[in-house]
């Protein structure tokens, strides 16, 4: 069998039998899910530069599925982040109802991610783009009874944006015959502009809903935040990653952003491309915005992913080398950090039960792990050396400077900056000052979460000493696959117009820095004595009850008065007054059945009456 | 493939027919024995359609009745088409039936076996004869025992329903009667054969009249709007299964009439845009309707409507493709919504209220039951790997392809309003605590099974779309090319 259909094969076959095996033991069901990820990841990434092809041909379509570079490139990540997820899970998930049922949803959305990845016609990746929405579903409702709303809108999001991407699918197969990847990639420059501009319009709704591109990601926010936490690691993670590919297919595959020659262009982008790029850059300076303001850990995050993929679209589009170098790089690093992230704040909600940052406060001491993972992972997302982040947003900052684009660099540097403001409530609210009582006693968590976040962490440290290792792939999916002369590199040195960058020489002073300062700290702390963390601020008072005490509370008060006019307008409450005034206008459609045996046989009458009147159209 | 043998087709009618009418003799024998009845003719009727399919693709089968060649005689004509047909009503009455042997528990039951039979035996002999004048005898048994099934819980809220649907019933028979009556008097033929060799010499003012007549009429049964009133009535007053049966059949037999009507018999090309503006008005007007309806059948109904819909879309493009992918439309519909009304039913009949709004936590306390309308729903959504995603893709694709890109966002646009409706009941169901006064039944074997068969089989074209499609083609060829089937029953003389 073809190593690209076992792959699938193993993939689904897995998640069926994990749900009915499961039903014997909750054990087999983490099992299954855990060797066949295992097992199809081995398959998958034996297949590197192999670019191994299977074709059919189903209800009248070619269907082919192939491990490309830059399939192999997406799925190794998914495969990476979906074994975490399931180790995650094993802990997380232990004596929780319907195990089952949550298995088999997270199977098959791995299994569907794979399926995209490994497409390599329209058809099959509209399929599984759809198996990966609808089980994707299936896990944002897990918690049934608070998730039918944003299970609701996650859903219908989707499938407009699925249904868009039909729509265009269609329009390019009754223009090419063919769905196959290859054929379009030579046809698209034969196509008009008119129809250039519809289709990419309809991919962009498309993907931007998965990619969670503003202003089409009202559902994000929900959606992550009421899907289980390990899920809604691999749904930031993974999931989202998704609309990104798409939108690399979308550039570079069918190569639409590189065929300037129809379009106008600005500082050497084709318009396409310059409009992704400026949606890109909104996207992360409103998202970083909003993120700031909010008071849920995991909405936080939410927004904070939801920005962050806003850069990546932003590299996608500059259409360049290094742009898209950097996107990638960025997409990588995204994935890793924000992983990290979401699986440390799931572990806060599983030791303690709340993701507001006003009941939480002072957990250092009592999940250091988690606090070094969190403290790990805000590095990465803000760009500083010695991590792996710095290499991405450089790149990104670089292409920007290379294509002359002032404007995009401000925007993007401004919400760059002001990311810093929620990674530090983050982690402040959390972990640092003073701890609630009640949460005096929590331990850190099961090894089986703790091991997943940290090898992550080891992995954003190793990718910052040597983000040769990945540019070098990177350069490689681009020079197979998009012909696109790679970015210089050597080794640990970064070299750009503007200088270069040792990486390996920045990790290594930071690190005998901060080793250093960690023994000397410790060796002082062992000498200090411990006091009790109380509050002292009010100096021996007994304070009154409407005192707030926790510094959580109304964190960020001034700028969230700041930035509260930009705020009132929101995109979600648009959508849903729209869908509810549609739905009144729909609603008047009932009174056509009056549920009145006469007025029914009058319509008979007069449309038959009308029928006459016209007939000569029916000739 | 091995062919089975079979036996003389026209036993698929006279079998149902027969029985029908020894019903009420057999239950003096015994008070069981009426309920098994439909099971026996039905899985008959089955085996002989799935029997007669690779004889009936390779040519069609002409039977003779009562040694009067075609065209003086009434034949059946069993071409791929008819037979497919023929093999979905089967299938569908067959699992119905499986259900009805537990559920029917309002008496006279043997009466409402009977009138089961006589449907069937209606809707099959629709999509099997080769005479329009017996088309229009079939329907009118078909109609005739729709009528009295949907009354049959006898309130007020059936009679009601079964009187509207009679009153546009009759009204449709009676212009399908002027337009064949019309067509005779001008071609002096009944077969449809010969009429559709005989048309082109009529004056096309007075075919034209007929066809106008013919359409409307069977427009009615197939659920064309404005003509569609009867329709969410009779299904949400009529017993579950009787629903099942309106979405499975009757609608199919009639959508049948239609396409036999625009395909073979008249040669119009105009009005392949009216039925394709037709579908897509009624698809739009159907979902918009069936948002917020309050009781689940209703629901249903439109949901029902809005698919018919799509099939005539598809009808209307009149592409090989298209047609075989409202055809695929059609078997799926005919899977999805029995099965969807089967689950319903057992939802309604556990919460006591048809009110959706009542069926909250229904997944908590029946788990069974509320997988498999999840499962429908889903499947009627067109996710993937179920069979709707399959036909309504190829229904889209062909729809881009005939150049009618708006129409096709149109039609996505009424599946997302589909998604909107189908998932809030889902939403219900899994989502909201259930109520206290629930009863905790168990559901019957015979329903889950019912319920099986019809959920493994959507799963089943989901998966093998090929499979469903080999025997559609030559179908939607029967209905393109409507030399083939000329030939096949004028070559009998």
């Amino acid at each position: 069998m073809k190593p690209v259909a076992l792959v699938l094969l193993i993939l689904f076959g897995s998640s069926i039998l994990s749900y009915t095996l499961g039903k014997v033991h909750s054990l087999i069901e983490n099992t299954i899910a855990l060797i066949a990820l295992l097992w199809a990841g081995t398959v998958f990434a034996m297949q590197y530069g192999v670019s191994d092809t299977f074709s059919f041909s189903m209800a009248g379509f070619d269907i082919v599925w192939r491990i490309s570079i830059l399939s192999w490139f997406f799925g190794m990540m998914a495969f990476i982040i979906g074994l975490g997820v399931v180790i995650y899970s094993m802990a997380f998930m232990k004596d929780k109802e319907r195990i089952g049922y949550y298995c088999f949803a997270l199977c098959i959305t791995i299994a569907g991610t794979i399926g995209i990845v490994v497409s390599a016609d329209l058809i099959s990746f509209f399929f599984f783009w759809e198996i990966m929405t609808w089980s994707s579903f299936l896990m944002v409702i897990y918690y049934r009874y608070e998730a039918q709303k944003a299970g609701i809108k996650y859903f219908v999001m989707s499938l407009i944006g699925a249904y868009s991407m039909l729509l265009a699918i269609f329009l390019i197969y009754s223009h090419t015959h063919s769905t196959r990847f290859d054929v379009l990639t030579v046809m698209w420059e034969n196509f008009s502009s008119g129809l250039q501009i519809a289709l990419l319009s309809l991919f962009f709704v498309g993907f931007g809903v998965k990619a969670a591109i503003m202003p089409l990601h009202t559902w994000a926010p929900d959606a992550y935040r009421i899907s289980p936490s390990p899920f809604t690691a691999f749904f930031s993670g993974i999931l989202s990653k998704m609309g990104i590919f798409g939108l690399i297919l979308l550039f570079y595959v069918f190569s639409a952003g590189s065929l300037a020659a129809h379009f106008v262009t600005v500082n050497g982008v084709a318009l396409p491309g310059y409009l992704l790029a400026w949606f890109g850059a909104l996207t992360a300076l409103i998202a970083t915005i909003i993120a700031i303001v909010q008071d849920d850990a995991k909405r936080l995050l939410a927004y904070s992913s939801v920005a962050q993929l806003g850069y990546i679209a932003l590299g996608i589009g500059l259409s360049s080398s290094l742009g898209l170098a950097g996107a990638m790089f960025h997409a990588v690093n995204h994935t890793i950090f924000k992983v990290m992230l979401f699986m440390a704040v799931g572990a806060v909600i599983y030791r303690t039960g709340t993701y507001k940052f006003s009941e939480l406060g002072g957990l250092i001491t009592r999940m250091p792990y988690t606090f070094f993972v969190v403290l790990l992972g805000i590095i990465t997302l803000a760009g500083i050396p010695p991590l792996s982040g710095f290499v991405g947003k450089w790149m990104l900052y670089e292409a920007l400077l290379q294509q002359k684009m002032v404007f995009l660099a401000i925007v993007t540097f401004a919400a760059s900056t002001a990311a810093f403001l929620y990674c530090y409530r983050l982690i402040f609210t959390i972990f640092l000052g003073q701890r609630p009582e009640r949460f005096d006693h929590i331990k850190e968590v099961p090894w089986s979460m703790r091991a997943p976040m940290l090898l992550l962490s080891l992995l954003t440290i190793y990718l910052g000493m040597y983000p040769y290792h990945l540019i070098d792939l990177i350069g490689k999916v681009e020079s197979t696959l998009f012909g696109i002369v790679p970015v210089d590199m050597s080794q640990s040195v970064l070299f750009s117009r503007m200088g270069s960058v040792n990486t390996l020489t920045v990790m290594n002073i930071v690190g005998v820095v901060f080793v250093l300062v960690f023994v000397l700290f410790n060796t002082l702390y062992k000498r200090s004595r411990k006091v009790v963390l109380k509050d002292i601020h009010t100096s021996g008072e007994v304070p009154g009850p409407h005192i707030n005490l926790h510094y959580a509370v109304d964190f960020y008060q001034p700028f969230s008065r700041g930035v509260s006019a930009i705020l009132k307008r929101s995109a979600d409450r648009l959508y849903a007054a729209i869908g509810e005034n549609l739905e009144n206008l729909f609603d008047l459609m009932r009174y056509i059945y009056t549920g009145n045996g006469q007025t029914y046989a009058m319509y008979v009458v007069i449309f038959l009456a009308l029928l006459f009147v016209f007939s000569q159209w029916l000739v | 493939m091995n062919t089975l043998p079979y036996f003389d087709p026209a036993l698929m009618i006279a079998l149902p027919l027969l029985a029908a009418f020894l019903i009420p003799l057999l239950k003096r024998a015994s008070e069981r024995i009426p309920k098994f009845v439909p099971l026996l003719i039905l899985g008959f009727n089955l085996y002989e359609s799935i029997a007669l399919l690779p004889h009936s693709l390779q040519k069609p089968i002409v039977v003779i009745i009562a040694a009067w060649q075609p065209p003086l005689g009434i034949n059946l004509t069993i071409g791929p088409l008819g037979n497919i047909l023929a093999l979905i009503i089967s299938l569908v009455g067959f699992v119905v039936a499986v259900y009805n042997i537990k559920f029917v528990l309002e008496e006279p039951g043997e009466k409402y076996y009977m009138l089961f039979l006589l449907m069937i035996t209606g809707a099959t002999g629709m999509v099997l004869t080769g005479d329009l004048f017996n088309l229009f005898v079939f329907l009118e048994i078909t109609s005739i025992s729709a009528y009295a099934l949907t009354a049959f819980i006898r309130d007020r809220n059936g009679a009601e329903a079964a009187f509207k649907y009679l009153l546009i019933g009759s009204i449709s028979s009676t212009m399908i009667l002027l337009g064949i009556a019309l067509i005779y008097a001008s071609t002096g033929t009944l077969n449809m054969a010969d009429i559709a060799q005989k048309i082109g010499q009529v004056d096309s003012r007075i075919t034209l009249a007929a066809l106008i007549l013919m359409i409307v009429g069977f427009g009615v049964e197939s659920e064309i709007f404005p003509l569609n009133g009867w329709a969410p009535d009779a299904y949400s007053q009529a017993p579950t299964p009787v629903g099942a049966v309106f979405g499975g059949i009757v609608v199919k037999a009639g959508v049948y009439g239609l396409a036999r009507v625009i395909y073979t018999i008249f040669s119009f090309q105009g009005v392949f845009h009216f039925i394709l503006i037709m579908g897509i008005i009624t698809l739009l007007m159907a979902e918009m309707s069936a948002l917020r309806q309050k009781q689940i059948k209703r629901m249903l109904a439109f949901s029902s409507i809005g698919q018919m819909g799509l099939v005539l879309i598809a009808l209307g493009l009149a592409t090989q493709n298209a047609v075989a992918g409202g055809l695929f439309q059609m078997f799926n519909h005919a899977l999805i919504k029995p099965l969807l009304f089967l689950s319903a039913g057992y939802l309604v009949y556990y919460s006591g209220s048809k009110d959706i709004g009542d069926l909250d936590g229904m997944g908590k306390i029946k788990p069974v039951t509320s997988f498999f309308f999840a499962f429908g729903a889903f499947a009627l959504m067109g996710l993937p790997p179920l069979n709707g995603f399959w036909s309504k893709l190829i229904i889209i694709s062909e729809t881009v392809k005939s150049g009618y890109i708006v129409l096709a966002a149109l039609a996505l646009t009424g599946s997302i309003i589909e998604a909107v409706y189908y998932l809030r009941v889902v939403g219900r169901l899994y989502f909201k605590s259930p109520e206290e006064h629930v009863k905790t039944k168990y559901v019957h074997a015979s329903a889950v099974v019912a319920m099986s068969i019809l959920a493994g089989l959507a799963l089943f074209a989901g998966l093998f779309p090929d499979v469903i499609l080999h025997y559609l083609q030559p179908a939607a060829r029967e209905l393109m090319d409507k030399t083939q089937y000329i030939q096949a029953v004028i070559a009998i003389k």
